[in-house]
């Protein structure tokens, strides 16, 4: 069993990929498989192809501690895995829930004009307004729904009881600029939309 | 069995003076609408109207994919998480 490591990135590449956390959530144990101490896991994204290419792959329970998965194989729509330390069923049952993480490191810069949403997630929120009354907030949550990818921006404003979450579309047509080696998105939102598209905790 | 075309789409009134008013004076401001059961109409794509799910406005940018739909489909009334995951975006 190996200690997790915290979110912080290291960057030993590009100033985007450092901000990178060091791991990446890509799936889920959903309970425990046979009774020879395997897992079944619930993948999220391209699960697939990190296991074909070889990645490491870790399970983080609950408590935060990581162990490694020795192998992986493929049933129905979810996977079957092989856990180091871990040979009989209750051991296994103590992993329901685990969390499956990659190293960052293993997964390619995106192409122009793309990105992870996870990378999303902690980016500054500023308008296009200029002076410095501009920052808005920060990325909290990608939502998808129905009608596209929604940022939850947390508001910045001094720290009150209830803290105002805004609801930004994430489109094109509003997106001024996006610079994930800074962090920073730049809006040019339409009138009234913070107005309306505010809620609180 | 379907809508009969004679009748057309349907669409509150009240919704429909506003975004054509919006839509020939070129401004650009969010419309609030609580018409769930309006359909989405080709004057509307481009326009953010902040449609509301029982608790909170959300804001759909309508898009010309959108038209014909209604609005209550792209303002989900209950939450569910997916997790980012290694998936991809694009700013549409």
């Amino acid at each position: 069993m190996v200690p997790s490591t915290g979110e912080a990135g290291v960057g030993s590449g590009s100033a985007r990929q450092a901000r990178w956390p060091l791991r990446i959530a890509v799936g889920r144990v959903v309970k425990p498989h046979g009774v020879r101490g395997e897992v079944s896991i619930e993948p999220w994204g391209e699960l697939g192809a990190h296991v074909r290419s070889g990645a490491e792959l870790w399970l983080k329970d609950r408590r935060g501690s990581a162990r490694r998965l020795l192998g992986v194989r493929g049933a129905k729509d979810r996977l079957i895995g092989t856990v180091e330390d871990c040979a009989d069923r209750d051991l296994a049952e103590s992993l329901r829930g685990a969390v499956l993480e990659i190293p960052s490191t293993t997964l390619e810069v995106p192409a122009e004009g793309e990105f992870y949403l996870f990378e999303l997630e902690g980016c500054e929120v500023r308008t296009a307004s200029p002076g410095p009354d501009n920052f808005l907030g920060s990325v909290r949550q990608v939502v998808e729904d129905g009608g596209g990818l929604l940022l939850e921006i947390t508001a910045s404003a001094v720290a009150t009881e209830a803290q105002a979450v805004y609801l930004v579309p994430f489109v094109s047509a509003y997106l001024e600029s996006m610079d994930f080696d800074q962090g920073v998105l730049v809006f040019d939102l339409p009138e009234g939309l913070l107005d309306t598209c505010v809620s609180t905790f | 069995m379907s809508r009969s075309l004679r009748k057309g789409f349907f669409i509150d009134h009240h919704l429909y003076d506003k975004v054509v008013a919006q839509s020939e004076g070129g401004s650009n401001r969010v419309i609030r609408t609580w018409s769930r059961r309006s359909t989405i109409v080709p004057e509307m794509v481009g326009q953010t109207i902040a449609v509301h799910n029982g608790q909170k406005f959300i804001p759909v940018f309508v898009s010309e994919n959108m038209v014909g739909h209604k609005l209550g489909e792209f303002a989900q009334t209950r939450t569910f998480r997916t997790h980012a995951g290694d998936r991809r975006g694009r700013a549409r």
